[in-house]
């Protein structure tokens, strides 16, 4: 599903280059559920930018599907991002001043989706992550769990083939995490390709691979030992 | 001690606003430059106001004074008769020093030096002086006994005169200088204190007969209330001298005209009042949007400085103490912005009278009585003071109820900053481009005024026409004939010179007005009042038309042969044909011209020759009148003597060249032709056609400059807080984009919450301008208050330039780096 190919990033200082990513080469399948871990400033959010489509300023080569993601401009990799990738964020970036319902709505309203389509999209994800109850409600109305529950299904809404979730559950405390971790892999189990950052060892082994990064470079990449049973 | 500690508390506040000034001068100097400009326009119009309609006139108890005036249905006019003054000096038991003087003056060629020079010379009552409590240099003023008909040749010389001609010599008194070739005995000098409005040179004695009937209406008249007497009781006392007047003069006014008494400071100002406070309004509302800009910086300041005033909140500041640590930074701004504006204003007024603001009263020669004094000073102090609390009350206040937990603790965990977080900001923008809209529709409908006024077909040509008058005032040309002479032989002269088409006399120039006379259709009975109607009455030479190109409709021109010793013609227009003889022919039909208006002007009936085309004579705003056109040589000699008292002679001459370019070799001819009269008030035609527009090209200039300022503000507000706004939802617009928004979509989402700003700015606004424009109709021409096309043009301007000025923000929300804005907090 996803290859990089000598991947790298460096901002210029006064001194030179700083690197955050070294010759990322990597290649994750359909149906994956990838960690990556790593010390703070090893380059984990970066990488998620990156196969996000965040970030644009990298060298390397980047397929998605098929497609030269390298080779693409932004019109087109916006296009594809918005196809394929759902995000999960520490801070759940929930947008203030909208209810939970139009949160929800948002990604879908970037895409070329009829409203009444959209809404019933909404109805099913409300319905299916029991959340129907707080649809009115505003994100400071909520705890820090229901809050990151919005966010994964605002991510999933419009089904995307890949999740990206950066430290998903850490502003919460165990409980929420687990429940949002369990989530994450039942999404996994019905086929969304998942890529998560965590510090936490438990949560990392939901994973089928961890992959370690320090000073930009994968120092390793090992699936996880009876990987993605950890849960269950 | 409580003082103490307050002066100390103020003192501190002012230091540690300072400070913060400096610490930011983008921020300080964009404040301080929009205030400036707001404080600046309207200390400029304000310097103009003070002069006009707010300084008491210069003259002793201002308030005492009254203009006496004739009062009918269709409103009061100003200018009368030797009768109706006689009348009114009667008036003793509520007026004294009742004056007359004349209305412009003919100018009086300042003759028996080696340099002849027409001065500007007035005839007035003996008891102008008194009334005016005109000082004295030297000498004396004219007395009662000396101001009657065959009294001595007497004049009083303005002190500047005095001093330019006669090098401010104190002999001159008791001794005769010459004016038209008579010799004037000069009594006294006038102090250089006093000055009179429009200005003159000499002030010769009046010498009205008080038996006289003579109906011509060439005069003004003012006098004093005496103490105690009630503007109504003055009033009152003239509405029962009419009946008296009527009694006396049966049929010389219909049964609603009156007499009254007017404030003189009114008449004075006259219809300039009306103007100034338009435009004082239009700076009014500048300022307003140079302070709501002000306000909106300050907002964002505030917001900026949250933390900085939960801290001190936290440190025991009380709600007064932070709102009055903001209103002082405020109220620096408004000071500083105060003193440039004062500047600004100083140089701006200046600026502004180089534009030629057309006849506005009290200013002086060029302006030279428009002056900063202590209430311009003032109403500068208090602007500022004023708009700094106006602009520094919000903020303050909104600051100061933060909630101080939450600013502490706030972290970027939520996000998005939309615009119910920033209503007061939102509603300075609306209220920004609601007024700006105001005043663009203003100066829409003043340019449109203008274009009309410049498409208005006058009736005659003006291209290539000098103009310029000559004083005929004196003995010399008393009687018709001689000054036939003078017309003859000057039109014979300059004729002859090259590159002269055609020359003329006559009493007044089209657009600027002149007399009028009652005529009577001869054969046609009469059924109301006492002639058939009144008309405009132009004594003339016959090239006149040739001159301005008026054409010959019916009829026939006059001809050289149509002097005195022919049988009396006139001319009329077809306004006149139109309204009086409707579908008949007036050629052949005979009118007496003036009867009953007094000995001087009656006259035989006299012969329609012919009928020409319609000429807008008093202004091109004004729809042309009936109008009669007499040969100069067939004047009664009677008119010709009063004519030569009361105005100057205007010749003009069409030329093939630039007409300036035969200016020297025309006045030769003239000053040959005449014995050695000098020529003044050299104009082209074009030259007076712009003059007649003056007004409203200078109410159109200052409201277009200050619509413009107007729309520069509300396009810099609008830029300034869809930036912050960008600047505020970083984050947000991070999201989005992590979302799936592309740039499109994060553009047009700013645009879209800019543009719903502007566009309920721009409704408000056009409500507003419908109720507000209605003030100005009497400034328009060929335009509605409610013209669709300025309004709707208005508003697509505005529109566009809000749109420009929410592009950029929105260009730059698109480029946001979401990496970046995702860990902004």
């Amino acid at each position: 599903m996803i290859k990089l190919i000598d991947v790298e990033k460096f901002y210029e200082s006064g001194a030179g280059k700083t690197w955050v990513l070294r010759r990322i080469n990597l290649e994750i399948r359909d149906g994956d559920f990838i960690t990556v871990m790593g010390p703070s400033g090893a380059g984990k959010s970066t990488l998620m930018g990156i196969i996000g489509m965040l970030d644009g300023a990298w060298k390397g080569e980047y397929h998605l599907l098929d497609n030269p993601v390298h080779k693409l401009d932004n019109r087109r990799r916006v296009e594809l991002h918005k196809k394929y990738i759902g995000f999960v964020f520490q801070q759940y970036h929930l947008l203030d001043n909208l209810t939970v319902a139009e949160n929800l709505d948002l990604p879908l309203s970037y895409r070329d989706i009829k409203k009444t389509e959209r809404e019933g999209m909404v109805a099913d994800a409300l319905d299916r992550f029991q959340i129907v109850g707080k649809k009115a409600l505003f994100p400071n109305q909520l705890s820090g769990g229901q809050q990151q529950l919005v966010a994964v299904a605002r991510a999933v809404i419009g089904k995307p083939k890949l999740i990206l979730a950066d430290e998903p559950t850490g502003s919460l405390h165990s409980s929420q995490g687990k429940m949002i971790m369990d989530m994450l892999k039942k999404l996994n189990d019905d086929g969304t390709t998942i890529i998560q950052v965590t510090h936490n060892n438990e949560w990392a082994a939901y994973g089928n691979r961890i992959i370690q990064l320090a000073d930009g470079w994968i120092v390793d990449g090992q699936p996880v030992a009876g990987g993605a049973a950890a849960s269950r | 001690m409580r003082n103490k500690q307050f002066f100390e508390n103020l003192l501190q506040d002012i230091r540690y606003a300072i400070r913060m000034l400096r610490r930011s001068p983008g921020f300080t100097a964009t404040a301080v430059a929009a205030l400036a400009l707001g404080i600046g326009a309207n200390t400029a119009i304000f310097t103009v106001v003070n002069t006009v309609l707010l300084q008491p006139l210069a003259y002793p108890q201002p308030d005492r004074l009254v203009q006496l005036e004739l009062s009918s249905p269709e409103g009061n006019g100003n200018v009368t008769s030797i009768p109706k003054y006689t009348i009114w000096r009667e008036q003793t038991q509520v007026l004294q020093d009742v004056a007359a003087y004349d209305t412009g003056g003919p100018g009086v060629n300042l003759t028996g030096g080696d340099r002849p020079e027409q001065l500007k010379g007035v005839h007035v009552s003996a008891s102008f002086f008194p009334l005016f409590g005109a000082s004295m240099a030297a000498g004396r003023a004219y007395s009662e006994d000396e101001d009657r008909p065959g009294g001595a040749r007497l004049v009083v010389l303005s002190n500047g005169l005095w001093r330019r001609r006669f090098a401010a010599d104190p002999n001159i008194v008791g001794r005769n200088i010459e004016l038209g070739g008579e010799p004037y005995l000069v009594t006294g000098v006038l102090a250089a204190t006093f000055s009179t409005d429009p200005p003159a040179d000499i002030y010769i004695p009046l010498q009205a007969d008080p038996n006289s009937t003579d109906q011509a209406h060439y005069l003004r008249s003012a006098a004093r209330m005496k103490p105690g007497v009630t503007l109504a009781q003055a009033q009152a006392a003239m509405k029962l001298a009419a009946e008296q007047y009527k009694r006396k003069f049966p049929g010389s006014m219909g049964p609603q005209d009156s007499f009254t008494a007017e404030p003189l400071r009114d008449t004075v100002i006259g219809d300039v009042r009306k103007s100034l406070l338009i435009l004082l309004g239009a700076v009014g509302m500048v300022l307003l949007i140079a302070c709501a800009n002000v306000a909106n910086l300050l907002l964002v300041r505030a917001t900026m400085r949250k933390r900085e005033i939960a801290i001190r909140a936290a440190m025991g500041a009380g709600r007064g103490r932070i709102i009055r640590q903001l209103l002082t930074e405020s109220v620096l701004l408004s000071l500083g912005g105060g003193v440039l504006g004062l500047i600004l204003g100083y140089f701006g007024v200046r600026a502004l009278l180089t534009i030629n603001p057309g006849n506005i009263p009290r200013i002086g020669e060029q302006g030279a009585a428009i002056a900063l004094d202590w209430r311009v000073l003032a109403f500068t102090l208090l602007v500022s003071l004023g708009t700094g609390i106006l602009f520094g009350l919000i903020p303050a206040f909104s600051a100061s109820h933060a909630d101080l937990s939450l600013t502490l603790k706030e972290s970027g965990s939520r996000s998005g900053s939309g615009l119910s977080q920033n209503k007061a900001r939102a509603t300075l923008i609306v209220t920004e481009v609601a007024l700006a809209l105001v005043l663009l529709v203003g100066a829409a409908l003043l340019i449109r005024t203008f274009a009309a006024l410049r498409g208005v077909n006058p009736g005659f040509s003006t291209d290539k026409i000098l103009t310029m008058e000559m004083s005929l005032s004196g003995k010399r040309f008393e009687t018709t004939a001689a000054m036939n002479q003078l017309v003859r032989e000057s039109q014979r002269r300059v004729e002859t010179l090259p590159g002269v088409v055609a020359f003329a006399s006559t009493c007044c120039l089209p657009l600027e007005g002149g007399f009028g006379l009652p005529f009577i259709i001869e054969g046609r009975p009469l059924t109301d009042g006492p002639s058939h109607g009144g008309a405009g009455y132009r004594p003339l030479s016959p090239r006149y038309f040739d001159v301005f190109k008026i054409p010959l409709l019916r009829g026939r021109m006059f001809t050289d042969r149509d002097d005195g010793g022919a049988e009396p013609v006139v001319l009329i227009n077809e306004g006149m044909a139109k309204k009086y003889w409707q579908d008949a022919n007036p050629v052949g039909q005979r009118i007496t011209i003036g009867k009953g208006v007094g000995p001087e002007f009656e006259e035989p009936a006299r012969e329609i020759v012919g009928i020409v085309g319609d000429v807008r004579n008093g202004g091109l705003d004004s729809d042309p009148e009936p109008i009669m056109y007499i040969p100069v040589a067939q004047m009664p000699n009677g008119v010709t003597a009063l004519n030569n008292r009361i105005i100057p002679i205007t010749w003009i001459v069409r030329t093939k060249v630039e007409p300036f370019s035969l200016s020297t070799e025309i006045q030769e001819q003239l000053r040959t032709a005449s014995g050695g009269l000098p020529v003044s008030h050299i104009r082209s035609m074009d030259q007076v056609r712009s003059e007649s527009t003056q007004r409203t090209d200078f109410n159109m200039t200052l409201l277009v400059i200050f619509a413009g300022v107007a729309l520069l503000l509300a396009a810099i507000g609008i830029y300034g807080l869809m930036a912050y706004s960008v600047q505020l939802r970083t984050q947000e617009i991070g999201i989005r984009m992590a979302l799936g928004a592309g740039p499109q979509n994060v553009r047009s989402m700013v645009v879209k919450q800019g543009m719903r700003l502007a566009f309920i700015g721009v409704f408000l606004g056009v409500a507003a301008a419908l109720v507000l424009t209605r003030l100005m109709a009497s400034l328009l021409y060929g335009v509605k208050p409610w013209d669709p096309a300025a309004i709707v043009s208005v508003a697509v301007l505005l529109s566009a330039v809000a749109l420009l000025a929410t592009y950029f923000p929105a260009r730059r929300a698109s480029r946001v780096d979401p990496m970046i804005a995702l860990r902004y907090e």
